[in-house]
């Protein structure tokens, strides 16, 4: 037992050292825990993101197939500027309706305000100089020719409308 | 810490992505789409665009709407790349005081690292919202052959749009790094970026904690559109021929060519034959004129076959420049949507007689590199990782002597994995569970960490005991291998030490092992894999001769008996998995007539 004592260190060093110990050992624990934090909050953070991205795909899924779906709606809108008004291009229209009917549904929407050229909801093809005689800067960007129409999906274009812009200058 | 994320800077697009948790990820702007076109403009009712907006209005504002500014950045006005694009830019160019170039949007004259300034500004508040938090710093890429100049000019943009740029890292070197090849010492890697509108060649040799560049050459002005551009001449060509109509005076007739051709050309990156169909294309006196063309992947090829050549000739040249043979080239990375096309890979590979990496999507890899780039920077790295992984596969050894892997080697740690196993024989009541630790497919070629025994478990017919087997790896490394008979509850378990601290010599070795024996291994797998069905079926012959005894008629029973005899002697003595497959192939059949003779001999 003796021998034992004799081998303790001063205490004054041993205080020292072992609040240098705690504190070195309270630094690490923080560190730790909040490492542990960040990572509880990042598999949080991903399992939301997770839900989110099933939802996005979901919908990009359907994006594609709907981007190419709008091809044929143009089609056939092309193809009402070359018939006559007889029984056959009636049922073909039907049919058009019908195509147009399913992705309204699926939340597939026209862009209806056709009037000025907007960034957000169109796309210029082409300009036209304005050849009005009192041709003024409220002409500007108007609206002369939709080539092809625009569509909405969910909110989000996802075709903007091409079209022909009047130009003032 | 704040996150930093890499910016793909391009001439035609700009694409962001960043490293989460030693994940790359390209993030998508507030559009939706990965890619954010380097464009810029000021709207006639003086508002900024940036990206697909601006893009969209271009036509309506040509003046005012500033693209490819990339060709100008950093550059002298008197530069010869500057004359030479001036005349085609629809936007106005200017020197500047100190001789540079500045470029006119609206009524302000700006210089080019104001317009590149703003698209980084774009991509950083997309990347904000994406993300909910603000960012501060960015690795941005600039091509390899930018001076300094130049660089400084691309670095300016960054910090104009509050951007602290913690490194320029040059685009072949990102590609690079997106690979990992950053790794392989002294190895030369040629980057082949065959982009929308420029084609970049850039040899690198990887120092030890460089990669210097080695060689640069390519073409400015040579791209993927001219691919387009030449799939649009040819129905142009081919419609004027056949009908008699000058497509390319139509500018809606020319939109939707464009539109298909480009498609058609992706298509045909993963297709033989691909339909351009294009109803109504155009009217003729005569009526509505429709345009159907099918085109197959050998015409594109014709027809873009000199623009394939020009780029390996371009190849070819650099090499030279640099001293060096394709042989000594021992990477080869495919950057640049254009690179998708698989005469360009096959004529790659042709070159070099080896195969180039093309495995990440060589429109984002450029931008996953500055993404690792900056997840190194900002310490989220690979190698944090790396350090916390289990070297080599755990396995348990399963009937037949197979090595059933329960965490594959590089799993990051702590890790716990269960599994469900059975016995082999009828009323077994003893199994032994063989830990064992290595790629190699057969227990006995693999390290042993632990055996032990699971006793007491009551008899029942084989396969019908669930005796649930979990390793446990906890973030020492120890592992616990924990065995429990689900009917009795009754556990053994036994803690091994030793698992993950494993010297790299060590782990070198057992691959080498690992690649040695690939073969052998191999057939000692099949030959086990099928002793085990031999077994399985000899064991579902025996009983079904039991239940039907009286049914089967002795002729057949002697016939199945026989056989089964013939595949224990083949089981014991065969050398590879098909003597004994074929053997049991022998025996289905005849069991196969058991069923027949039943129906042969209805209610008799």
């Amino acid at each position: 037992m003796n021998s034992e004592k004799e081998e303790l260190p001063k205490q004054t060093e041993t205080i020292d050292e072992l609040m240098a110990k705690i504190s070195q050992l309270e630094k690490e624990k923080e560190q730790y825990l909040d490492n542990l934090k960040r990572a509880k909050n990042d598999v949080l953070r991903l399992q939301s993101e997770y839900e989110e991205k099933l939802k996005q795909i979901k919908e990009i899924a359907n994006f594609e197939l709907v981007y190419y779906l709008l091809n044929i709606l143009d089609n056939f809108e092309l193809a009402f500027n070359e018939v006559k008004d007889d029984a056959v291009s009636k049922g073909f229209y039907l049919i058009y309706s019908q195509l147009k009917d399913i992705l309204n549904k699926f939340g597939v929407f026209e862009i209806t305000e056709m009037k000025k050229f907007d960034p957000n909801l169109h796309e210029a093809i082409l300009t036209e100089k304005c050849s009005k005689p009192q041709c003024d800067k409220s002409d500007d960007g108007l609206i002369v020719e939709v080539f092809s129409k625009g569509y909405v999906y969910n909110n989000k274009i996802i075709r903007p409308a091409r079209v022909k812009v009047l130009s003032h200058n | 810490m704040a996150r930093i994320i890499g910016i793909d800077l391009g001439t035609t697009n700009s694409v962001a992505a960043i490293v989460e948790a030693g994940v790359f990820r390209v993030l998508e702007n507030r559009e939706g789409s990965r890619l954010t076109p380097s464009v810029v403009a000021m709207s006639k009712s003086n508002e900024r665009l940036v990206g697909i907006l601006a893009k969209r209005q271009a036509v309506t504002n040509p003046h005012n709407t500033i693209f490819s500014v990339k060709r100008l950045i950093g550059r002298r006005y008197q530069d010869q790349e500057v004359q030479k694009i001036k005349n085609i830019l629809p936007y106005k160019i200017r020197e500047s005081n100190n001789g540079g170039v500045e470029v006119q949007m609206g009524d302000k004259w700006y210089r080019p690292e104001e317009i590149s300034a703003m698209i980084l500004q774009k991509i950083k508040s997309d990347v904000e919202e994406k993300l909910g938090e603000e960012i501060k710093e960015a690795v941005i890429t600039c091509p390899a052959y930018f001076d300094d100049s130049q660089r400084a000019a691309t670095k300016a943009a960054g910090e104009i749009a509050g951007l602290e740029v913690k490194r320029l890292l040059p685009e072949p070197t990102a590609a690079a790094l997106a690979y990992g090849l950053d790794k392989n010492t002294n190895a030369r890697i040629l980057v082949y970026d065959f982009g929308g509108g420029t084609f970049d060649i850039s040899i690198l040799e990887v120092g030890d904690q460089v990669i210097e560049t080695k060689g640069i050459g390519g073409d400015t002005f040579l791209g993927g559109d001219d691919f387009d551009q030449r799939i649009i001449q040819f129905l142009i060509d081919w419609y004027k021929k056949e009908e008699g109509i000058d497509l390319s005076k139509d500018v809606l007739a020319l939109q939707r060519l464009k539109e298909s051709a480009e498609r058609a050309k992706q298509e045909l990156s993963t297709l033989y034959e691909t339909e351009i169909n294009l109803p109504f294309i155009t009217s003729s006196p005569a009526g509505p004129k429709h345009l159907y063309f099918k085109l197959t992947r050998s015409q594109l090829e014709d027809l873009t076959r000199d623009l394939v050549e020009k780029s390996i000739e371009l190849v070819k040249k650099t090499l030279k420049e640099a001293n060096l043979k394709p042989e000594d080239i021992n990477d080869i990375v495919l950057v640049g949507g254009q690179t998708r096309m698989p005469l360009i890979q096959q004529k790659v590979k042709e070159l070099f007689g080896k195969e180039p990496r093309k495995d990440i999507n060589p429109d984002e890899v450029v931008a996953i590199g500055a993404a690792i780039q900056a997840g190194i920077l900002q310490g989220d790295v690979r190698e944090i990782l790396l350090l916390d992984v289990v070297p080599l596969t755990l396995s348990i050894e399963t009937l037949g002597g197979i090595a059933h892997p329960m965490i594959p080697k590089n799993t990051p740690i702590p890790f716990s994995k269960k599994e469900i196993f059975t016995t082999a024989e009828d009323n077994q009541t003893v199994v032994e569970v063989h830990v064992v630790q290595g790629e190699r497919p057969m227990a006995q070629d693999n390290k042993t960490l632990a055996r032990f025994l699971l006793d007491g478990i009551p008899p029942a017919k084989r396969g019908i005991p669930q005796i649930e087997v979990t390793f446990d790896v906890d973030q020492n490394g120890i592992l616990t291998v924990t065995a429990i008979d689900k009917a009795t509850n009754k556990s053994q378990s036994v803690k091994i030490t030793n698992s993950v601290n494993i010297s790299k010599e060590e782990i070198e070795r057992l691959k080498k092992e690992t690649e040695q024996y690939a073969a052998e291994d191999f057939r000692k797998r099949k030959l086990a894999e099928a002793k085990n069905r031999a077994d399985n079926l000899i064991y579902q012959a025996r009983k079904v001769i039991e239940e039907y005894q009286d049914k089967i008629n002795d002729d057949l029973k002697q016939k199945i008996y026989d056989k089964i005899k013939e595949l224990e002697n083949v089981k014991n003595t065969a050398m590879n998995g098909e003597e004994i497959d074929a053997k049991i192939n022998e025996l289905n059949e005849l069991l196969s007539q058991i069923g027949g003779a039943f129906y042969q001999s209805p209610n008799q």
